[in-house]
């Protein structure tokens, strides 16, 4: 017996299991406690609340997939996906695996493909579920999440690369600019934007006209949409076979005729387009698809404050590339931009990818500030929920798992971003 | 020798148990929120920050209102100071039931979903009130039924989002909706004409209105498109702290009937013939034992707070901005629906 527990695996093993049960033990009996004093408080437990009726208004419905099922299958295959790649890579070495790998990648895509197209998408109704309230959250965080992260690279990058140029004013406006959005906290930019919008845009009434096409107005941005084509036969054979040349032309390296017949056959499309134009009408302006200032201040406000970090990351990794390799770039002859696109960026790529990619997590998390002007995320529509159902460990542990999907994907996304920058072998 | 001493122990200890029941049956009935709140000396009440009417701070920094006189008249009852705990919408329910504060005074809705899956004990209803929408009078309009097409702000979290909704498909009218976490954030935006009505309780937004730059230019309209029944709020599994606050609200109602006011209430106390009013301040029977309070906690609380017409007339009266009338919260016998049940 002695003898066993010196043998330090069978100890450390030992140790392990006591803390494992420890921890276990820990999370049953809060668990255990958690219930019965809901039991002795009269709360009702679980999830069934989930398919009642919602009963409240969402003021941004984005479609939400109908079929969770089927969602549920994409997404179990792409993690499939994930992990063959994964496992694929770390066993490559040992023996050749790339016919199965690419077996199973075609297999994946294709189970995503088939279950993504039996999803039908339609839009929150007051007469919708609790669930689908919650989806109409999610569904609004992350379309201003990734806009977001979009965004903001594009602007961070620009800023950054302006911060190092060699034309004063536009160094110092881009650090002066830079150094103000991130110096004031994300709350203070979000609420900024909102009052702008709504005291410096004219009420409905006086709303601003764009070619008596586009309107502006403090409740939104109103532009056309095209709601259905009128397609006939001839202009299905003129669009198809003006695509087709197009391409044809493309693929033979005539690029200004590709693009020209690829603009003809694009407006032919448009031609018989059946449009929907905003207008007023009674109290508001209706019609077409509006861009209201709740999406819009959150949105700038997460740019604002956002590229700025990334201005500067953008600005550490570029300043990490030795200096000789540009000046050997310029030596080769390459213009100031080839280079900074050939040589520099890649390079300064393995400095910026992990810490651009935590601000991305960052941003993604940031859209629950949209609760302070009105704009119905995951958290503000599930406030809603939890004060009208009462139930709040449940609702909080849905918008708990639903953040860290959002958050586990773009680590994800990022990491597997990350090791394509890397220098390889490492 | 030895048995005698021993008799005797044992007829000292029996004696002892004896004087001890009474005690320990005492101990057993008395409420524990109550017994809690005598022993810090401190009644922990649960309002909004700023509710004008209801709940607003005074210019000594004070919280006044006609939910806090219901506050300090159960302090009062209960011999203890009031502190006033501001909480949000959001907030109130898990502190209640967390037993953070004793009780709430929060213009809190009465419905069947708080009643059974929240794990509160609704006291009786202070306040009648019902849903409706302020609009701007320049957009002309004398019917919330014209407001089809516009776009309304309403409180997160509230019966009135829901009522909204609910509303609005009985009537088939479309409407937008702009949904605020805090009043504050909600009243700006209308303000900015982001929105062209807002909507919440009669009483509530009537108070909202002298907040505007100039109430004349907002107007009320006349639909009331739901019931709201205001009342304080306890938590479930005390039914005697619920109780107790219960009927120290139907005091200030009895108080109302029997025209006993906060100036006279000392002098009726002590001399009053009503059997009733002998009841209720202590001077007959032993209801006040059997809640474990001492017989003048009902002359103490009406002393405090005043009597359910003096809090009204304070706060939301004719006299107050708000100008409301007594409407369905005047006395059962006056045609409203303030009807307290007999205290014997």
């Amino acid at each position: 017996m002695m003898n066993l527990w010196r043998n330090p695996v069978v100890r450390a093993s030992v140790y392990q299991a006591v803390a494992i049960l420890a921890v276990a033990w820990l999370a049953y009996a809060g668990l255990r406690n958690a219930l019965d004093n809901l039991a002795a408080r009269g709360i009702s437990t679980g999830f069934r609340f989930l398919v009642n009726e919602a009963g409240f208004v969402i003021s941004e419905t984005p479609p939400i997939p109908q079929q969770l099922g089927w969602v549920a299958c994409a997404v179990g295959a792409a993690a499939l996906l994930i992990t063959a790649a994964y496992v694929g890579k770390r066993f490559s070495r040992l023996r050749p695996f790339a016919p199965s790998k690419r077996l199973s990648l075609v297999l994946s895509l294709a189970v995503i493909a088939v279950a993504l197209a039996q999803v039908e998408w339609t839009r929150y109704q007051p007469t919708g579920s609790y669930l689908d309230a919650l989806l109409t959250g999610l569904s609004n965080t992350i379309t201003v999440a990734l806009l977001g992260c979009v965004g903001a690279t594009v602007i961070g990058f620009v800023m950054g690369i302006f911060q190092l140029s060699t034309n004063w004013l536009l160094r110092n406006s881009a650090r002066v600019a830079t150094e103000l959005c991130r110096d004031i906290p994300l709350l203070v930019h979000v609420m900024f934007w909102y009052a702008t919008i709504l005291n410096f845009f004219p009420p409905v009434r006086e709303y601003m006209s764009v070619l008596g096409l586009v309107h502006i107005c403090n409740r939104g941005l109103y532009l056309p949409v095209i709601t259905d084509f009128k397609i006939d036969q001839i202009t299905t054979l003129l669009v198809t076979g003006g695509a087709v040349v197009a391409l044809a032309a493309a693929v033979f390296g005539r690029t200004k005729l590709s693009l020209i017949l690829a603009l003809l056959a694009s407006a032919v499309l448009i031609s018989t387009a059946s449009w929907d134009f905003p207008e007023l009408q009674g109290f508001n302006i209706v019609g077409g698809a509006a861009i209201r200032p709740e999406f819009a201040a959150l949105l700038f406000g997460l740019l604002a404050y956002h590229s700025a970090f990334i201005a500067d990351i953008v600005v550490s990794g570029i300043k990490s590339v030795p200096i000789g390799q540009i000046e050997a770039a310029y030596s080769l002859g390459l213009r100031r931009l080839p280079a900074l696109r050939l040589v520099v960026i890649p390079q300064a790529l393995r400095v910026v990818v992990p810490p651009l990619s935590l601000q991305y997590l960052g941003l993604a998390k940031n859209t629950s500030i949209g609760v302070a002007i009105a704009f119905p995320d995951l958290v503000g529509v599930s406030r809603t929920v939890l004060y009208q159902t009462g139930q709040a460990i449940e609702v909080m542990l849905l918008v708990m798992v639903f953040y860290l999907a959002v958050s586990f994907s773009i680590a994800l996304a990022t990491n597997m971003f990350n090791q394509t920058v890397q220098i390889k072998g490492w | 020798m030895y048995t005698t001493r021993w008799l005797g122990k044992l007829a000292t200890t029996f004696a002892f148990a004896l004087c001890a029941l009474p005690e320990a049956y005492a101990q057993t009935a008395q409420s524990p929120t109550l017994a809690s709140i005598v022993s810090r000396g401190t009644l922990n009440c649960g309002v909004y920050p700023n509710f004008p009417g209801f709940e607003t701070l005074d210019r000594d920094g004070n919280y006044v209102g006609f939910d806090v006189d219901f506050c300090k008249a159960v302090a009062a009852a209960a011999n203890v100071q009031l502190k006033v705990v501001p909480l949000t919408a959001t907030e109130r329910f898990p502190a209640l039931v967390g037993k953070s504060v004793d009780m709430l005074a929060m213009v809190t809705t009465r419905t069947a979903s708080r009643d059974f899956g929240n794990g509160l004990q609704f006291a009786p209803v202070t306040f009648y009130d019902g849903q409706g929408f302020v609009t701007r009078t320049k957009n002309k309009i004398k019917s919330a039924k014209e407001l089809s097409g516009a776009t309304i702000c309403v409180l997160q979290g509230t019966t009135s989002e829901l009522n909204l909704a609910d509303w609005l498909r009985a009537n088939s009218l479309k409407l937008n909706a702009v949904t605020f976490a805090s009043e504050d954030e909600l009243l700006r935006a209308y303000e900015a004409n982001r929105c062209d009505a807002f909507t919440g309780g009669i009483a509530i937004i009537a108070g909202r209105r002298t907040n505007f730059r100039d109430p004349a230019e907002h107007i009320i309209l006349p639909e009331v498109i739901s019931k709201e029944p205001l009342a304080p709020v306890t938590a479930e599994g005390d039914e005697k702290w619920s109780k107790i606050v219960a009927w120290t609200i139907f005091a200030t109602m009895i108080a109302e009937e029997k025209d006993v006011t906060a100036a006279n209430v000392e002098q009726i106390a002590k001399d009053s013939p009503d059997p009733e009013l002998r009841r209720l301040f202590g001077k007959s029977g032993s209801i006040a034992r059997d809640m474990g309070m001492d017989p003048d906690w009902a002359m103490r609380a009406i002393k405090a707070a005043g009597n359910y017409r003096e809090i009204f007339e304070r706060n939301l009266g004719a006299k107050t901005p708000l100008r409301l009338e007594r409407g369905l919260n005047a006395q059962w016998d006056k045609g409203g629906l303030i009807y307290a049940p007999p205290f014997r």
